[in-house]
C-alpha cells in the first residue's frame, strides 16, 4: 500500500505544480502566441500608401519628410520588399530606395540619387541603426521573427479603455542584444486584434531608452484580418527627440507587379 | 558705346537683376513676417504650413537659390574672393502613365563683381514615353554610368563643368548631353542604346599661358562624324549588380595641338570605350569595382597630339563602422599603352603642348595609381555632415582634399562650409597643376 500511494501522491504534486505554472485560463494563448500573431497580423499581401514623418527635436524644431510606398509580401510570408519615393523635402524630392528584405541574413537595399543620376547598393544596415534620422530603427521597420526575443506575459490591463496583454520581451542571445540595440521590451498587444498599443524600449544598460504609442490603427483586410497602424508616435527619453508617423490613402486593392521593384521604377524621379 | 562695351553692360544689367530677385527670393521669410501688422492669425498646423499647391506638384516644381563665397575661382585664373548666386530651377510634369519630361535650368552669376561670370545654362530638357517594357527618354539629358564613387573609367558620355562653384559639384557639374536612349527591360537586366547625335564637351579649367591664345573646336555642329553610340547591358538585384558598356564617339576631354608658336587648338577625338563594373556586399562591407579599356585614334603612341590607349580601374570597399559614420576607400590604376614620354620633345612648343595634354588626360607615366577616401559623419538626427574627401595620386605626389562641414537649419534651409586643397609636388601632375585653384568656401541655399 505504502509503495504505491507514494507515487500517486507525486503524480499529484506535479499537476498540482503544472497548474500553477500554466495561463491562467486555458483559453489564453502564451507570450509566444501572442507574438506571433502580432507579427502576421501586418503582413499585408500589397499595399500602396502615403507617409508624412515629422521628426521634433527637443527644442521644438519640426522636420518633414513626405514619402509614397509600395509594398509586396514574398512568397515565404515574411520578408517584403519596398519601394519608397521621397515625395519632400526638396532636397530629397525624387529619392527611389528600394529594400528586399530577408529575416535570416542582411537586406538588400539601394537607393536612386536623382542629382547623381545613379542606383547605388549600400551596405546592410545595423538593426539598430534609425531610419533616415527617424527614432525608428530599421530593426523596428522589419519587425524580427518571434524567436528573436523570449516573450512572457506580465499582466493583463486596459490601456485607454482598450484590453491589452502586457509582454516582456528579452533578446534570445548577446549578439542580437547588441544588433537591435535594445536590453528589453515591454509591449501593450491589444486582445482584440493582436496589434501593438505601445511598446516600451529599454537600452542594452538598462535605462530607459524609447516609448512608441500606436494611437490609430485601421483594418486593411477584413477577410484575413490584416491590420495596419495609421499613426505611430515615438519619443525617445534620451535625447528628447520625437518622430510622428502618418500613414494616409492606403490601398489593398490594386495590384503590385515584382516590376515596381526594380530600377526601372527606382530611377522615376516621380 | 562701343558693342564690347554695350555687351558688358547688359550683362551687367542682367546680372544685377538677376540678383535682386534672387535676393528678394533670399529675404522673403523675413519680409513676409516683417509686413504683418494685424493681429496674429490662428497657428496653422506645421503640416499645412509646409502643404505646397496642387499645381506645383502636377508640375513637378521645384529647385534651389544658392548664395555662396569662394576665396578662388576654378579657372587657373586670378580671380579672388568671389560671392556668388545661383538659381536652380526645375520642372518633372507627368502626362499620365505613359510618360514623363524634365527642365532643368541654371541661372549663375559666380563672381557679382565680374560682369562677365554670368551665365545661363539648361541642364536637362527632356521627355519620357514608356511602352511595355521599353522606355524612350529623348532630349537633353544626364546619361551618368559607372558604379565606383566618384573615379568611373565607364563614365565617358556627359560632360562635365570642372570650372563649376559649388559645394556639392560632384552632383552639380553635370551639363547634360543630348541624346535619344532607349531602355528595355526584362527582369533584372536593363539594356540601354543609346545614340548621341550633338557632341558637348567637357569644360576645364583651361588659360593659356602667357602669349598663348587657346581656341577649342567643340564639334557640336551634328556632323555625323562627331555623333555617338553607345550601349549598356545592366544587371540589379540580386547578390552581385554587374554591367558591361560600349561607347563609340568623340572624346569629352579635348588635346591641345599647336598650330603655331602663339596658338593651340583643342580637339576632340574619336575614342572607342569597352567598360564593366560590379557591386556586391560581403557582409556590411560593400565592394566596388569598375575598368575600361579605351581605344584611341594613336594605338601606336606616336602622336604627343593624340591620347593613348589606355586601361582605367578602380576597386573599392565602403562600410557603415558605426551608425554615424561611413568610410569609403578605393584603389585606382591607369595604364598607358605604347607610352611615350611627353619632355622627349626638342621642340619647346610640342613639348609644353604635349605636357599639357598628359596632365588633363592623366597619362603622364605609363602606370598611374593612386587612391580616394571619403569619411563622412552625421550627427544630431543627421541634420550636422562633416566629410573628408581625398583623392592621392602616387606617381607624383599629388592630391585634392576637401574637408567640409554641412548642417540643415530647417528642411528649406541648408549652409555648407569647407576647403578645397589641390597640391601636389611637381606642377607635372594633375592636382598639383590646379593647385591655383585651392580656395576656401561658404555657402546657403534654400530648397523649394
Amino acid at each position: 500500500m505504502r509503495s504505491t500511494s507514494k507515487p500517486i501522491f507525486v503524480a499529484i504534486m506535479l499537476i498540482g505544480a503544472a497548474i500553477m505554472v500554466a495561463p491562467a485560463s486555458a483559453d489564453e494563448p502564451s507570450a509566444r502566441d501572442i507574438i506571433e500573431k502580432n507579427f502576421y497580423v501586418t503582413k499585408i499581401k500589397h499595399m500602396l500608401n502615403d507617409s508624412t514623418m515629422t521628426l521634433t527635436n527637443d527644442k521644438g524644431q519640426q522636420r518633414v519628410r513626405k514619402t509614397r510606398s509600395v509594398n509586396l509580401l514574398q512568397p515565404n510570408g515574411i520578408d517584403g520588399k519596398i519601394m519608397i519615393r521621397f515625395l519632400q523635402p526638396g532636397d530629397v524630392e525624387g529619392t527611389g530606395y528600394l529594400q528586399v528584405q530577408h529575416y535570416d541574413g542582411e537586406d538588400d537595399m539601394w537607393i536612386y540619387l536623382p542629382a547623381l543620376k545613379k542606383v547605388r547598393r549600400l551596405v546592410a544596415n545595423n538593426k539598430r541603426d534609425s531610419f533616415v534620422g527617424s527614432d525608428i530603427s530599421y530593426g523596428d521597420i522589419l519587425q524580427p521573427v518571434v524567436d528573436t526575443y523570449k516573450h512572457t506575459i506580465v499582466k493583463s490591463e486596459a490601456l485607454d479603455g482598450e484590453d491589452c496583454w502586457v509582454i516582456e520581451s528579452v533578446p534570445a542571445s548577446e549578439q542580437i542584444k547588441k544588433d537591435y540595440g535594445y536590453g528589453k521590451k515591454t509591449a501593450w498587444i491589444r486582445k482584440s486584434n493582436f496589434m501593438e498599443k505601445k511598446v516600451d524600449y529599454m537600452d542594452t544598460a538598462g535605462r530607459p531608452l524609447k516609448t512608441m504609442v500606436v494611437p490609430e490603427i485601421v483594418e486593411v483586410d477584413a477577410a484575413t484580418h490584416k491590420w495596419w497602424a495609421l499613426k505611430r508616435e515615438v519619443k525617445n527619453h534620451q535625447t528628447g527627440h520625437s518622430t510622428l508617423l502618418i500613414f494616409e490613402n492606403l490601398d489593398t486593392k490594386k495590384p503590385v507587379g515584382e516590376d515596381f521593384f526594380s530600377t526601372r521604377y527606382l530611377e522615376r524621379e516621380k | 558705346m562701343t558693342r564690347g562695351l554695350r555687351t558688358a553692360v547688359k550683362a551687367r544689367h542682367l546680372s544685377l537683376v538677376t540678383c535682386h530677385i534672387i535676393a528678394v527670393l533670399l529675404a522673403w521669410p523675413a519680409l513676409a513676417c516683417a509686413a504683418d501688422p494685424g493681429p496674429a492669425p490662428p497657428p496653422v498646423p506645421e503640416e499645412e504650413q509646409r502643404s505646397r499647391p496642387a499645381w506645383v506638384d502636377r508640375l513637378g516644381l521645384g529647385g534651389f537659390i544658392r548664395a555662396d563665397y569662394y576665396s578662388a575661382s576654378k579657372q587657373l585664373d586670378s580671380q579672388r574672393s568671389l560671392p556668388g548666386l545661383t538659381i536652380q530651377p526645375k520642372a518633372l510634369p507627368k502626362f499620365g502613365t505613359w510618360g514623363d519630361g524634365k527642365v532643368e535650368v541654371r541661372i549663375t552669376d559666380q563672381n557679382l563683381r565680374d560682369p562677365n561670370e554670368f551665365r545661363a545654362r539648361l541642364l536637362e530638357g527632356y521627355g519620357n514615353v514608356y511602352f511595355g517594357n521599353v522606355d524612350v527618354r529623348v532630349g537633353k539629358q544626364n546619361i551618368v554610368w559607372g558604379r565606383a564613387d566618384a573615379l568611373n573609367p565607364t563614365d565617358v558620355l556627359t560632360p562635365k563643368d570642372f570650372t563649376l562653384l559649388s559645394a556639392k559639384d560632384e552632383e552639380e557639374r553635370r551639363i547634360g548631353t543630348t541624346a535619344l536612349k532607349a531602355n528595355y527591360y526584362r527582369g533584372n537586366y536593363t539594356l540601354s542604346t543609346i545614340w548621341l547625335p550633338i557632341f558637348n564637351p567637357t569644360t576645364l579649367p583651361l588659360s593659356g599661358a602667357p602669349g598663348i591664345q587657346l581656341t577649342q573646336n567643340k564639334r557640336s555642329d551634328g556632323d555625323w562624324t562627331h555623333q555617338g553610340f553607345a550601349a549598356k547591358l545592366d544587371q540589379t538585384g540580386g547578390e552581385v549588380d554587374w554591367s558591361l558598356s560600349y561607347y563609340y564617339g568623340l572624346d569629352l576631354f579635348p588635346v591641345g595641338i599647336p598650330i603655331s608658336p602663339t596658338q593651340v587648338v583643342l580637339e576632340h577625338n574619336r575614342i572607342q570605350m569597352f567598360g564593366a563594373d560590379f557591386a556586391r556586399n560581403f557582409g556590411r562591407f560593400g565592394v566596388r569595382g569598375e575598368a575600361a579599356y579605351v581605344h584611341t585614334q594613336d594605338p601606336d603612341g606616336n602622336d604627343p597630339f593624340l591620347k593613348n590607349p589606355y586601361v582605367y580601374y578602380v576597386l573599392g570597399v565602403d562600410h557603415d563602422v558605426t551608425e554615424d559614420l561611413n568610410v569609403n576607400l578605393q584603389a585606382y590604376q591607369r595604364l598607358i599603352v605604347n607610352y611615350q614620354d611627353p619632355f622627349q620633345f626638342q621642340d619647346p612648343v610640342t613639348r609644353n603642348v604635349a605636357v599639357l595634354n598628359t596632365i588633363f588626360n592623366q597619362q603622364m607615366d605609363r602606370v598611374q595609381e593612386g587612391f580616394s577616401g571619403r569619411i563622412k559623419a552625421t550627427a544630431w538626427n543627421k541634420t550636422l555632415e562633416a566629410e573628408l574627401l581625398g583623392v592621392f595620386e602616387v606617381n607624383r605626389a599629388s592630391y585634392f582634399l576637401r574637408p567640409s562641414v554641412a548642417y540643415a537649419f530647417t528642411d528649406t534651409w541648408k549652409g555648407f562650409t569647407g576647403v578645397d586643397i589641390f597640391g601636389g609636388h611637381l606642377k607635372e601632375s594633375i592636382y598639383g597643376f590646379l593647385e591655383q585653384n585651392t580656395a576656401f568656401f561658404a555657402e546657403l541655399r534654400a530648397t523649394f
